[in-house]
C-alpha cells in the first residue's frame, strides 16, 4: 500500500503529460478545459497522495526506500529506480505538490487564450514529475534524472514564446549554464562511484565517515558546483534573470519555489558529506553569503518587476546556502519552505499585476495601483512584508534563524554579509512596492481603462498563498519557540548532526534575543529608508543617481558579468571551432591529395608488379581495373547504370582478395 | 526452427527485397509499389530482429542462433553467421533505422527503385557485419555495405555547404588538384562522394591486411573467429602490428580522429536515409569490427594498445565538438557531433572495463537513434525548405510543430537527457571510465557540455525566432507515412532508455566473456607488443 501509494506520487502528473502531450502532438483532439483539469488534477491527485504519505511518515520518521523496478546496471554498477521516504522528503515533496497545485490552478486564469494552453500544461506536469524525482530518488542516478528533467523544463518553458528571439536566447542560456553545473554534479557522481562502488543514499551515507578528507572535499565541491548552477548562486547565477523571459506562473514555480531551491535540497541531502570537510562547508557558506549580498545590490535599481524579484530570489537562495555553509540545514529548509510560500505570492500577484496591465513590466510604467487592484496589492502588501522580514511574518522567522545560526557559529563576515543584504532585501522590496503601488500613476492612457483584478483562478491560490506567507513561519516556532518548534523536531532525524552542532554553540539566552532585534531593526531600517526614498521625497532616488553615476552604472548594467562571461567563454569557443574547421580543410584535405599522389604512385608500382611479376593474375585484375577506369571517367554522366558497375568494382576486389590468399598459401 | 532461420530472415530479407526491385518487372512508372516493396522487406527484418532481442537468451550467452556453411574446404573460409551479445543491439538498430529509413525517403522521386535497392544493400550489408563470425565475410560485408554509398550520395545526395564561412563560390573550387579523382568542386556531392569511398577503402585495405596476416600466421587455416580467438596466439611485434593494422583499418569507419575527414562531408551530401544508416549503424561498424578483431582475438595486445584509443578519442571528442559549434549547415553539425561521440565509444572501449564497455555498445545502439532522428528531421527541413544554412533559417516552429517536437526530442536524446537510452549509456561510460581515464572523463563529461551548446545553437537558428522567407511554404509531417518513422525511433529510445534491463542483460552476456579474457590472459606484466611504442 505504502510502496504504491509512493509510486503514484510522480505517476500521476506523468500520466498528465503524455495525455497531453499526445493532443498537442495530434492536433488538439480536446478542449483546453480538459486539458487544464488534468493538468492541475494530477498535481491534486498526487498532493492528496503526499499528504497520506506524510501522515504515515509522521508516524515512523524513520527512511524508507521503495524500489520501483532496476533500472540499469553493468559489471558491479545496479542503479533501481527508487525513492527515499523520509521527513527531509517529505517536506521537499510537500512544497512541490502543494505549492505546485496553486500555481498549476494560478495558471488555469492567466494562461487562458493563449494559443499553447496545453502544451503549457504538458510542461508544467512534466516539470511536476521531475522535480518529484529529484526529491524523491534514493539514489544519485535518479536524483540526476530529476536534475537534468527540471533543467529540461525549464529551456521548454522559459522558451514557451518561442516565436521571440529574447526567449529563445535565454532559454538556451539557462540550460548550458546549467549544464556547466551539471558537469561537476556528474564528476560527484563519479567520485562517489569510485569510492563507495554504489550510488544508493542509505549505503553511500552509512560508509560516508570513512572517507578520507580530500576525497570529500572534492565530492563536496563537485556537488557544490552542479548546485551552485542550478540555484544561480556565484558565479553561475546569470541565467536566472533572463529566465523571467518564461510566463510568470513558471518564474513562480521553476523560477523562484522549487526547482531552484534543488541545490540546497541536494547540499542538505549530502550533509553527511559536507560535514567531513569543514572547507568545503565554508566555501558553501561563503558562495552563499556573497550571493545574498550581490544579487541584493543589482536588485536595487532594477526596473523590471519580475527580475527585480529574480535577482531577490538569487539572493534568498543565498541565504540559504549561507545556512548550510555554518551547519544550519534544517534552517537552510525552513527557508526554503517559507522563502516558496512568499516568493511564489509575490511572483504570482506581480503576474496579476503585469495581466491588469496588458503585459507591462516595466515599474516606471505603474505606479498608483494599489486602489485599482486593491486584492493584487494587498496579497503583494504581505509578500513584501514577509521577504523584507517584517516582525512575525513567515520571513522574519526564517531568515533571523539563519543569521542567528551564523552569529552563533562564530561565522561573523558571513553574518554581517547577511544582514547587509537583509537591509538590501528591505530596501528593494519596500521600493518595488511603492514605484509599483503608491505615487503617481504612471501607466499608459490606453492600458489604465483596461485595469481589472484578475479571475477566481488567479485569485484563489493568490489568498492561500498570502495566508501561508503570513502564518507559514510558525510551523517552525510552535509549540517550542526555534529549534522545538514542529518543522525543526520533524527534520531532527535527517539533519540530527548539524542539529546538534546548532543548539552546541548557544551564547546563553540573551544573545539570540539580541540578535533577533538587530535583524529585525535591519529590516525596518531598509523599510524605512525606502519609504524616504520612494513616497516621502520621489524626486530623491534620480539626484541620488546622478551623484553617484558610477556605482549606479555599475549596478544598472549588473557588474558587466555577461558581458565578462561572453568575451572569457563564448567568443573563444567560437575561435577553436573555427580554427580547427580551418585545419579540417587545409591540414586535412592536403593529407587527403597528399595520399591520392602516393596512391598513384603505388598504383604505377602495382602495376608493374602485376604486369611483370604476377603474370597469371594480370587478366583478372586487368579486367577489374578496366572497368574501374571506365567508371571513374564516366562519373559525370550521372547514369546509374554506370554506378551500378561500381558494385561489380566490389566483385572484383573481392577476386583479388581470393587470389592474394591463393598467393600467400603458396598455391600460385 | 526459428532457431536455426531467425538470422538469415534478418540478414537475406533486404537482399531479396534489392533483387526483387531490380528485376524488369517492378518499374519506376509505380514508384508507390516500389516503396510498398522496400517497406514490405525492411519491415521483416524489423520485426525480425525485434524478435532476436526477446528470443536471445541471455542466460546461457554466447553465439546464438549460429548457420555455418563450408564455402571453402581448402582455404577456411565459412559462411558463419551468429549473434552474441554485443551483435543483437547493433542487428536492431540496423534495422529499425532501415525500416525508418524507407519512410523517410518515400518522397524520392528521381529512380526511386534504384534508390531503394542500394539503400537496402546497405543496411543488409551492415546487418551481416553485425551477425559474422568470420573473418572473410566480415569483411566481405564491410566492403560490400561501402560501395552503396558511392551511388547513394553521387546520384541522390546534394550538394554540401557551410563547410567554411566563405560566400565565394571560387575558393571551394579545386581547379589546381593534382589528380582527377578528387578534382570536383569543393562543396559537390561528387567530392563528397569520392572522398567518402576513398578513405573507406582505404582504411578497409589495411584492416584487411591485418585480418591476412591474422589468417596466415596463425597457421589454422580458418577464419572463424572463435576459433580464432580460442585458438591463435600472436606475441611480439607481429601481435601489435596485427592489432595496430586492425585498428586503424577499421577507426578509419569510426571514425577515429584524424580519420574522421571523410563523414561530414559525406553526412552532408548524403540523402536524409544514408546519413541516418551511415551516422547510425555504418561507423559502428569500426568499433564492432575492433571489438571483433582486436579484442577477441588479440586480447593481451589490447590491454597493452588500447591506451591509444583513450587518447585519440578525446581529440575525437573536442575536436568535432567544436567544429561543430561552428558549422553553419544543419548536416554538418550533426555529422561532427556523431564523429565527437564516437569518441565516447572508444573512451568506454578503451578503459576496457565491465560497465564502460556495456556502456559502449549500449551508446552504439542509443547514439544509432539519436543521431538517425536529427539526420532524418535535418532532411525534412530540408526538403520543405532546400536549404540547410542555419542562419538562413528560423522560427520553423510555427511551420512544422511536430517535426520540431521530434527535433527537440532527438537533441534531448542526443546530449544523454535522462529518460532516454542516450543517457544510460553515457552514464555506464563514462562511471567506468573513471576509475581508469578520469582526466578523460572529465573531458568527456565537458563535451557533453558542448554538443549541447552546438545542438541548442541549431535548434535556436532553426525552428526558433522569427519565421524565415524560406519557411513561408514549409509543411509539417503530416502523413502518416512521415510521421511513423520518427515515432519508431522516439518510441524506441524513451522505451529502452527507462527500461533498458533486457537490453544490457544481452549486452552484459556478450561483454563479460570477452573482457574476462582480456584482463585474464596472460600474466599482467608481460612486454607483448610493447615494442613499438614506449
Amino acid at each position: 500500500m505504502f510502496d504504491l501509494i509512493v509510486i503514484l506520487i510522480p505517476l500521476f502528473p506523468l500520466l498528465a503529460v503524455l495525455a497531453n502531450g499526445l493532443n498537442v502532438m495530434l492536433g488538439h483532439r480536446y478542449s483546453h478545459e480538459i486539458a487544464h483539469r488534468l493538468g492541475w488534477g494530477s498535481v491534486l491527485l498526487s498532493f492528496l497522495c503526499v499528504l497520506w504519505v506524510f501522515g504515515q511518515t509522521l508516524g515512523h520518521p524513520e527512511p524508507r526506500t521503495v524500489i520501483a523496478y532496476r533500472w540499469f546496471f553493468g559489471g558491479d554498477l545496479a542503479v533501481n529506480l527508487g525513492f527515499l521516504i523520509d521527513p527531509l522528503t517529505c517536506v521537499m515533496m510537500l512544497v512541490v505538490t502543494g505549492v505546485g497545485l496553486l500555481i498549476h490552478v494560478y495558471s488555469v486564469g492567466y494562461m487562458h487564450g493563449e494559443e499553447g494552453f496545453t502544451r503549457f500544461f504538458a510542461y508544467m506536469n512534466l516539470f511536476m514529475v521531475s522535480m518529484l524525482l529529484l526529491v524523491m530518488g534514493n539514489n544519485y542516478a535518479v536524483l540526476f534524472i530529476g536534475w537534468e528533467g527540471v533543467g529540461l523544463c525549464s529551456y521548454l518553458l522559459i522558451g514557451y514564446y518561442y516565436d521571440r528571439v529574447s526567449a529563445a536566447k535565454a532559454a538556451t542560456k539557462a540550460f548550458v549554464v546549467n549544464r556547466i553545473g551539471d558537469a561537476g554534479f556528474l564528476i560527484a557522481i563519479f567520485l562517489v562511484f569510485a569510492h563507495f562502488g554504489t550510488l544508493d543514499y542509505t549505503e553511500v551515507f552509512a560508509k560516508a565517515d570513512k572517507l578520507d578528507s580530500t576525497t570529500a572535499f572534492a565530492i563536496a565541491v563537485c556537488l557544490l558546483i552542479g548546485a551552485v548552477g542550478k540555484s544561480a548562486q556565484l558565479p553561475l547565477y546569470t541565467w536566472l534573470p533572463d529566465a523571467m523571459e518564461g510566463p510568470t506562473p513558471v518564474s513562480a514555480l521553476i523560477h523562484a519555489a522549487t526547482m531552484v531551491t534543488a541545490g540546497v535540497y541536494m547540499v542538505v541531502r549530502n550533509h553527511a558529506i559536507y560535514d567531513l570537510t569543514p572547507n568545503a562547508l565554508l566555501l558553501v557558506g561563503v558562495i552563499g553569503g556573497a550571493t545574498a549580498l550581490f544579487a541584493a545590490t543589482i536588485g536595487l535599481v532594477q526596473t523590471d518587476i519580475k527580475r527585480v524579484l529574480a535577482y531577490s530570489t538569487v539572493s534568498q537562495l543565498g541565504f540559504m546556502f549561507l545556512a548550510c555553509g555554518v551547519g544550519a540545514y534544517a534552517a537552510a529548509i525552513f527557508h526554503l519552505v517559507t522563502h516558496a510560500f512568499f516568493k511564489a505570492l509575490l511572483f504570482l500577484s506581480a503576474g496579476s499585476v503585469i495581466h491588469a496591465l496588458a503585459g507591462e513590466q516595466d515599474i516606471r510604467k505603474m505606479g498608483g495601483l494599489w486602489n485599482k487592484v486593491p486584492a493584487t496589492h494587498w496579497v503583494f502588501l504581505i509578500g513584501t512584508a514577509a521577504i523584507a522580514g517584517f516582525p512575525f511574518l513567515s520571513g522574519w522567522w526564517s531568515k533571523d534563524e539563519i543569521l542567528g545560526d551564523a552569529f552563533t557559529h562564530r561565522r561573523y563576515v558571513l553574518w554581517a554579509l547577511g544582514a547587509a543584504a537583509a537591509f538590501c532585501t528591505a530596501f528593494y522590496m519596500s521600493r518595488l512596492l511603492y514605484v509599483t503601488f503608491y505615487g503617481q500613476s504612471r501607466v499608459d492612457h490606453e492600458v489604465a481603462h483596461h485595469i481589472h483584478e484578475p479571475s477566481w483562478w488567479m485569485r484563489g491560490p493568490l489568498l492561500v498563498l498570502a495566508a501561508l506567507s503570513a502564518l507559514g513561519g510558525l510551523i517552525g516556532v510552535i509549540p517550542g519557540g526555534l529549534e522545538h518548534g514542529a518543522f525543526h523536531q520533524f527534520l531532527g532525524p535527517v539533519v540530527s548532526a548539524a542539529a546538534a552542532g546548532a543548539s552546541g554553540h548557544q551564547g546563553g539566552l540573551l544573545l539570540p534575543f539580541i540578535l533577533m532585534a538587530v535583524t529585525t531593526g535591519i529590516g525596518l531600517a531598509g523599510w524605512f529608508t525606502a519609504h524616504y526614498f520612494y513616497y516621502v521625497k520621489p524626486e530623491q532616488p534620480d539626484l541620488l543617481a546622478n551623484r553617484l553615476k558610477g556605482a549606479y552604472a555599475l549596478l544598472w548594467n549588473k557588474y558587466w558579468v555577461d558581458e565578462l562571461y561572453d568575451r572569457l567563454a563564448v567568443e573563444p569557443s567560437k575561435g577553436a571551432g573555427r580554427l580547427l574547421d580551418r585545419m579540417d580543410t587545409v591540414v586535412v584535405d592536403r593529407a587527403v591529395v597528399a595520399v591520392e599522389q602516393v596512391t598513384d604512385l603505388n598504383a604505377a608500382g602495382s602495376t608493374w608488379f602485376e604486369k611483370y611479376v604476377i603474370y597469371g593474375v594480370i587478366n583478372v585484375t586487368g579486367y577489374a581495373n578496366h572497368i574501374g577506369a571506365r567508371i571513374l571517367r564516366q562519373l559525370q554522366t550521372g547514369l546509374v547504370h554506370h554506378y551500378a558497375a561500381i558494385l561489380v568494382t566490389g566483385l572484383a576486389v573481392l577476386v583479388n582478395l581470393i587470389v592474394l590468399i591463393l598467393w600467400w598459401r603458396g598455391a600460385l | 526452427m526459428t532457431e536455426h532461420y531467425l538470422l538469415g530472415v534478418i540478414l537475406f530479407a533486404p537482399f531479396v527485397g534489392a533483387a526483387v526491385l531490380a528485376t524488369p518487372w517492378v518499374s519506376n512508372r509505380h514508384p508507390l509499389l516500389v516503396r510498398q516493396l522496400a517497406a514490405f522487406f525492411a519491415g521483416i527484418s524489423f520485426c525480425a530482429s525485434f524478435y532476436l532481442l526477446f528470443a536471445f537468451d541471455w542466460q546461457k550467452g554466447g553465439y546464438q542462433f549460429q548457420q555455418k556453411y563450408v564455402w571453402s574446404e581448402q582455404l577456411g573460409i565459412q559462411f558463419y553467421i551468429g549473434v552474441d551479445g554485443i551483435g543483437v543491439p547493433m542487428v536492431l538498430a540496423s534495422s529499425i533505422l532501415l525500416f525508418a529509413g524507407v519512410f523517410i525517403s518515400w518522397h524520392i522521386k528521381d529512380r526511386t527503385k534504384e534508390f531503394y535497392a542500394f539503400l537496402l544493400i546497405l543496411a543488409g550489408a551492415t546487418i551481416g557485419v553485425y551477425m559474422s563470425l568470420d573473418l572473410f565475410f566480415l569483411y566481405f560485408f564491410y566492403e560490400m555495405s561501402v560501395i552503396p554509398m558511392y551511388p547513394l550520395l553521387g546520384v541522390w545526395g546534394s550538394h554540401t555547404k557551410g563547410y567554411l564561412e566563405t560566400t565565394n563560390a571560387d575558393e571551394w573550387e579545386r581547379p589546381d588538384a593534382p589528380r582527377f579523382i578528387l578534382n570536383f568542386a569543393r562543396n559537390s556531392k561528387e567530392y563528397a562522394a569520392m572522398k567518402l569511398t576513398l578513405f573507406l577503402s582505404a582504411g578497409a585495405v589495411v584492416a584487411l591486411l591485418g585480418i591476412l596476416l591474422i589468417y596466415k600466421a596463425s597457421g589454422l587455416n580458418t577464419f572463424e573467429i572463435p576459433v580464432l580467438a580460442e585458438k591463435a596466439h600472436f606475441e611480439g611485434t607481429l601481435a601489435t602490428i596485427i592489432w595496430l593494422l586492425c585498428f586503424f583499418g577499421f577507426a578509419s569507419i569510426a571514425p577515429l580522429w584524424p580519420l574522421h575527414s571523410w563523414s561530414p562531408v559525406g553526412h552532408a551530401a548524403a540523402p536524409a536515409a544514408t546519413s541516418m544508416l551511415h551516422a547510425g549503424v555504418l561507423m559502428k561498424l569500426g568499433h564492432f569490427s575492433i571489438i571483433r578483431t582486436c579484442f577477441q582475438i588479440l586480447p593481451d595486445t589490447t590491454r597493452d594498445l588500447m591506451p591509444i584509443a583513450a587518447v585519440l578519442c578525446i581529440f575525437s571528442i573536442l575536436y568535432g565538438g567544436y567544429v561543430a559549434y561552428y558549422a553553419r549547415d544543419t548536416k554538418y553539425v550533426i555529422g561532427y557531433s556523431s564523429s565527437s561521440h564516437m569518441g565516447y565509444v572508444f573512451l568506454g572501449m578503451a578503459a576496457l572495463d565491465y560497465i564502460s564497455l556495456s556502456g559502449a555498445i549500449l551508446y552504439m545502439f542509443a547514439h544509432a537513434l539519436a543521431t538517425g532522428m536529427l539526420f532524418a528531421m535535418a532532411g525534412w527541413v530540408y526538403d520543405q525548405t532546400h536549404t540547410r544554412d542555419i542562419p538562413s533559417l528560423g522560427g520553423l516552429v510555427a511551420k512544422m510543430p511536430f517535426v520540431a517536437g521530434c527535433f527537440l526530442v532527438a537533441c534531448m536524446a542526443s546530449i544523454g537527457m535522462p529518460g532516454t537510452v542516450n543517457f544510460v549509456a553515457e552514464v555506464m561510460i563514462v562511471l567506468g571510465s573513471w576509475a581508469k581515464y578520469p582526466v578523460q572523463t572529465v573531458i568527456a563529461v565537458l563535451g557533453i557540455v558542448l554538443t549541447m551548446a552546438y545542438l541548442f545553437r541549431m535548434m535556436r537558428g532553426v525552428f526558433y525566432g522569427q519565421l524565415s522567407e524560406l519557411g513561408h511554404h514549409a509543411h509539417d509531417a503530416e502523413a502518416f507515412v512521415d510521421r511513423v518513422p520518427l515515432l519508431i525511433m522516439i518510441f524506441s529510445s524513451i522505451t529502452f532508455g527507462l527500461l533498458p534491463g533486457r537490453m544490457l542483460d544481452v549486452i552484459r552476456s556478450g561483454v563479460n566473456p570477452i573482457l574476462a579474457r582480456i584482463m585474464e590472459v596472460a600474466p599482467v606484466v608481460t612486454q607483448t607488443g610493447s615494442g613499438l611504442l614506449p
